[in-house]
Parts: structure tokens; sequence; C-alpha cells
């Protein structure tokens, strides 16, 4: 009997292995000690440098690692391509920024414990395994295993009441949702002659399309996703999480857990299909989502409620490039979806980490907190602005790009009525997005607002972010043919 | 085994099975929940051994319906809720709405399974929990072993990890600890603290 792993398996697992190992590192240093007793406020930077170096190692590895299409790693559980990495390297990016406001946040709210660290190194890595992820098992292994950290996290500050029921709410839905998603594992495996393989289940897909059994395992699969990137109408949890989850860990699961698992919605369904129906039901979806999200947070006065029901909308955006690819035009069309991602990544987390910035002590979450910061903080202020117009679809912010890509590709796959629905949606959008920006530019501070301490961490994370919106809106060129490249690695064109 | 035995013994497992689990969902003492849980598991590694998966059969029996609800029935009775204490149940509607769905959902996958072409054909060609045949070792420690090692070691790898996180979270959501204020090193505090301190020490060796 012989254990081999190969050196193609090992540089696989490396970006991944990266992340589990600094997890584990930032678990160790922060037991034990001195530092435990005055946990609490402690700046601790060196568990945000630790946890810099390990996400900048991985995403190192993620980039320069690879090249060609390797798959059945480790006997079918994984593959190494360039979709993979690409959606890997978003995760790891989203974990690198989070980690940098993550010290000074936390830190002002007096809850900066290892653990944090630690749980989002486990779920980062293992969401980085579910972008690669290409059999059932290892699917729903990395899905459970991303899920349960974040629900830690959306509960993290314990001692306030809506943060654990937000994160009971999140849990006891995320359970059910895993029972769909496994009993459509189910079915598939059973359908598809036996095996986990996604390569098996394409491969046998043609014989079995038109079975009303494998129909239903793709449904219910479908579904256990929808739960977890929140479409309508599984999304009722969100604005409850977003709102109770102390602010930094909102922002990591609206991008890290929307990017993980739209990438591997995106593997089965190309491997899967699904035929006509499934693409009108999952349509039927996006349109709902798109226009509930909007509607919904009109009229949200706390930030974090608005910015949630901002992420259902946008993912009823993300959900067109699905429709697309089902009906037969091919999914050369999820390449807008993973530009799309990487917009939506970078501005959302901005919008997120500016009222990290305001928060003291508590969260600052009504948009009546940001009255006046452009006075006081101008440079805050223009990040939050741009992350704003980047969230409506300006032109010259990253999100105005993504949108265009989506609307471009769904105009040419003659599905003219699923653009133009986004198209008002995003109109109606602007409304929303744009009160946050005139309170901050046209209305007077009131009272203490806007002692921001400067944790310098999330000072530079912010800038990241936004230097990323802007530089995917102007120059979206490189990125725009990285991704086209990568969804041509995983179609294996 | 003639497949009659087999189809029958099946039959009444799962019966078994389907009537244990809607007894766990009904019973308003969470022991007696308990209890129809361990009848359930146990009836599910009746199903495992009908499959030959003998290891896999008694392992369910040994860690689910031994080790695990022992916890269980240990916690419940720790926490020992009274009738008061449980969080009020949903009214009429709130239950017809729930049943209506399972409802719903059972029925589709009902007729998912009646109509479909593929599982028809795995059912004629063998006793009714079709399956493919198996190979010579199926079943035993070295055959699992090996899958699990060898076919699913990066899967294997990963539940410790998942496993982990559990722990962490379990740890860290339990913990009581003031908020913001440095955690007393020397009990200074008032008694309820005790607990607290137990948990620090815990995760601090």
């Amino acid at each position: 009997m012989e254990l081999l792993i190969s050196p193609t398996e090992i540089e696989a697992i490396l970006p991944a292995g990266i992340l589990f190992l600094t997890g584990l590192v930032l678990l160790l240093v922060d037991l034990g000690g001195k530092e435990r007793a005055d946990s609490g406020m402690n700046p601790k930077n060196h568990l945000v440098f630790i946890g810099c170096a390990g996400s900048v190692l991985a995403l190192m590895a993620l980039v320069t690692g690879g090249g060609s299409v390797v798959t059945s790693l480790y006997a079918g559980a994984m593959s190494d391509d360039a979709f993979g990495r690409f959606a890997g390297a978003l995760v790891t990016l989203a974990l690198l920024l989070t980690t940098l406001g993550a010290g000074g946040y936390l830190s002002s709210i007096g809850q900066n414990r290892g653990e944090f660290y630690s749980l989002l190194f486990f779920g980062a890595g293992a969401m980085v395994l579910l972008c690669q992820a290409t059999n059932l098992v290892s699917i729903f292994v990395a899905i459970e295993t991303l899920s349960l950290s974040v629900f830690v996290l959306a509960g993290y500050t314990t001692d306030r009441r809506p943060s654990s029921e937000g994160a009971f709410k999140y849990f006891v839905l995320g359970a059910f949702s895993s029972g769909f998603l496994l009993l459509g594992m189910a079915f598939l495996y059973g359908v598809s002659g036996g095996s986990l393989a996604l390569s098996d289940i394409a491969a046998n897909g043609p014989q079995v399309a038109d079975d009303i059994l494998f129909a239903v395992g793709v449904l219910l699969m479908v579904i256990g996703f929808a739960f977890k990137v929140g479409a309508v109408p599984f999304h009722s949890w969100i604005p409850d999480v977003y709102q109770g989850a102390p602010v930094i860990a909102v922002g990591w699961m609206a991008v890290a857990v929307k990017v993980a698992s739209f990438a591997a919605l995106l593997r089965l369904l190309v491997a899967a299909g699904g035929g006509e129906t499934l693409s009108r039901l999952i349509a039927a979806i996006a349109v709902v989502t798109m226009l509930l999200g909007n509607l919904a947070a009109l009229n949200q006065t706390n930030i974090k409620r608005m910015l949630a029901y901002s992420g259902i909308a946008h993912t009823g955006y993300l959900l067109i490039p699905l429709v697309l690819g089902l009906t037969g035009t091919g999914f050369e069309s999820g390449s807008s979806m993973l530009f799309y991602l990487a917009a939506y990544s970078v501005t959302t987390f901005a919008a997120f980490a500016v009222i990290a910035t305001l928060s003291r002590g508590q969260d600052r979450e009504s948009i009546d907190d940001l009255n006046g910061l452009a006075s006081k903080h101008p440079m805050i202020a223009v990040v939050m602005t741009l992350a704003m117009l980047s969230l409506a679809g300006i032109p010259l912010t990253a999100g105005f790009v993504g949108k265009l890509m989506i609307f471009r590709d769904a105009v040419e796959g003659g599905y003219i009525y699923l653009a133009l629905i986004g198209i008002i949606s995003s109109v109606i959008s602007v409304y929303y997005y744009l009160r946050p920006v005139v309170a901050m530019y046209f209305r007077e501070a009131t009272g203490d607002q806007h002692e921001v301490e400067h944790p310098w961490g999330l000072h530079l994370a912010l800038a990241l972010a936004g230097g990323a919106i802007l530089l995917l809106g102007i120059d979206p060129q490189a990125l725009v043919e990285f991704s086209v490249e990568s969804m041509r690695s995983l179609l294996g064109g | 085994m003639s497949p009659w035995l087999q189809n029958t013994i099946f039959g009444v497992l799962a019966l078994l099975a389907v009537v244990s689990s809607l007894l766990v969902v009904t019973r308003k003492n969470p022991i007696y929940s308990a209890l129809f849980l361990i009848v359930m598991f146990s009836t599910i590694s009746g199903i495992f051994l009908l499959l030959d998966a003998s290891f896999l059969g008694f392992m369910q029996l040994l860690v689910y319906a031994g080790a695990i609800m022992v916890l269980y029935i240990f916690v419940i009775m720790l926490i020992n809720p009274r009738e008061g204490d449980l969080p009020p149940e949903g009214g009429f509607t709130d239950k017809g709405v729930a049943a209506g769905i399972a409802l719903i959902v059972f029925s589709l996958l009902a007729f998912a399974i009646g109509k479909s072409e593929v599982l028809a054909q795995l059912a004629s060609s063998g006793p009714f929990p079709a399956r493919p045949l198996p190979s010579p070792t199926h079943g035993e420690i070295a055959a699992f072993g090996l899958e699990l090692f060898q076919r699913h070691l990066l899967v294997f790898e990963l539940a410790s990890i998942l496993i982990l996180v559990g722990i962490v979270g379990a740890v860290h959501l339990t913990l009581r600890r003031k908020a913001g204020a440095a955690l007393p090193e020397s009990s200074e505090d008032a008694p309820d603290d005790a607990g607290e301190t137990r948990g620090r020490e815990l995760i601090d060796v």
C-alpha cells in the first residue's frame, strides 16, 4: 500500500494549507500569558502582522502557482485551475483587508482576541478549498467548515444580544439549508452512476439530464446555495445577521462567503447543467432578488441593514450569468460574474470598513451617524462616497464596469428583460446609495461623533479598497482579461 | 439473504426510522425526544448492516446511538428544562404553514423518485435498495480505512479543521467574560465568575 501525494497536489493545497497553518499559529500565539488577561482592549499588532503575513503568503502561492489546468487531485476531490485560483485570490484579498482592519476595530469594542483571527483564517482556508473543490463531498465539507466559522463570527460579540440572536438564526437556517444541499447531492450521486466527482456527473449528465431525479437534485443544491448567497426567498436571515454581527465580520462574510459560494455554484452548474427549466427558475429568482433587495433597502435608516438589502440585490445581479450559462449560450458569461465578484468585494468591504472606523465602544450604524463626516475626515468620506457610487454602478468605478459586463451579456444572450430589470433596479438603488453621501457632505455633525481613533490598519485597508475601486473602474482591462482566461480554464477550452 | 427478506427488513427499519423521527420532533419532554433519537439511530445502523456495511453500521451504533446520545441526555439533564423554560411553540397557523411546506417538498421528492427512469432501471436490476455490485472487501474495516485515508484523504483532513473550528467556536461562545473590561486574575469578583475562570483555564492549557 502506498500513500502518495504528488508535488502537483501539494502545490494545489498550498494556499489553503498556509491559511490553516496561520489560523493555528494565531490561535496558539494568543493563548496564555498576561496578554490574555487584558486581551479585549489591546490592539495586538502582532496578531495583525502574523495574519497579514499569512494572507500575503497565501496570495503569493495562489498567484504564482498553477498555470496549467490539473484536474483530479486527491482522487478527484479538487482541481488546480485558474478559475479556482482567481476566486481563491479574491477570498484571500478580502481576508488581508479584514485582518488589517480587525485589530483596530476589535480593540475599540474591547473584543480583540485571537479566536477571531483564527476563525477568520480557518474559514478562509475552507473557502479557498471550496473554490477548488471538484467533488460533492469536498464541496460539502468545505461549505460546512466555512459556515461554522462564519456562524461564530456573526455571534462573536457574545455580550450583545442582537449579535447572539442573529448568529442563532443564521445557525439554524444554515443547518436547514445544508440539509437541502446534502439531499441534492445524494440524488445527484444516485442518478449519475454512484460517483461523487463533478467530472463524472458532467460525463453522465447528458444521458440522465432528462431524468426528473437529476433535475430535482440540481434544484435542491441550488436552493442550498441560494441560502448561502442570500437570494430571495431564502434571504430573510441576512438583515438580522448583518445588523447584529460586529461590522468587520459583516464585511468579511458579505464578501468572502458570496465569492466562494458563487464560485462553487458556477463550477457545479458548469458540470451538471440543468437545462431550460432550471434556468427559467433562476431567472425568476434573479428578478425578484434584484427588485426586492433594492426596494427594501430604500427606507432603511440603519446603514448595516441597508447594506444587507443592497447585498441581496447584488446577489440578484450575480445570478444573471448563471441564467445565461444554463440556456446553452455557454458559460462564457461566467467571466463577468468573476469580475463582478471582484468589484463587489472591494466595494462592499470599503463600505463596511468605513462604518468600522466610526465605531467607538459599539457600532455607530444609523445613517445620521455619518452627518458631517466630510468636514472632519475628508479621506474616509471620499472612500465611502466611492463605495456608494460603485455599488450604485456610476461610471469610473468598479461597480459600473461589473454591471456593464453582466447587462451586456444578458442583452447578447437574448435576455433583454433581465438587463432591463437590472438597470431599473440600479436606478432605484442610486437613491438610497446617495443618502449616506448626502449625510456626509451636506449635513452638520452633532455631538461627539467621528472621534476616530485612527487605527492604522483600518485606514490602510480603506485606502487599499478605495484605490482598487478606482483602479478597476478606470482601467479594468487587465482584470477583465484575467477573468475571461480563468473562466476558459474552467470550461476546458 | 433473499431479496424478499431483505426488502421486508428494509421496510420495517425504514418505517421505524420515520415513526421514531416523527416522535423526536413531536414530544414535549426533551428526554423522550432524545430516547426516540436513539431508536432512530439504531434503525439507521440496521440499514447500514443490511447494505453489508458492517463496520459503518456498528460505528453508527457505538458513536451515535451510544456515545453522542449519552452526551445529549447528560446535557438535557444538566439544563433540566421545565415546561415554563421552553419557548412557546408556534400556534396552529404556524404549524399549519410548516406542515404545508413540508408536505409540498415531500410530494415533490416522492414524485421525483416515483417518476425517475434511472431509479426504475436500477431497482429492476436487483433488490430494492438498489446498488452496484460491491467489491468482495466491501464493508470491512480495511476497505473502509483505505477509502477514508486514500480516496477521501483531503476531506478527512478538512473535517479535522471543521471540528477544530467547532471547538474554538463553542469555547468562545460559551465563555463568560466581561466585555471590554480586563479579566480578573484574582477572584475579587462575584462568585458566578467561578465558571468563567474555569472556562479560561480550559483554553489556557
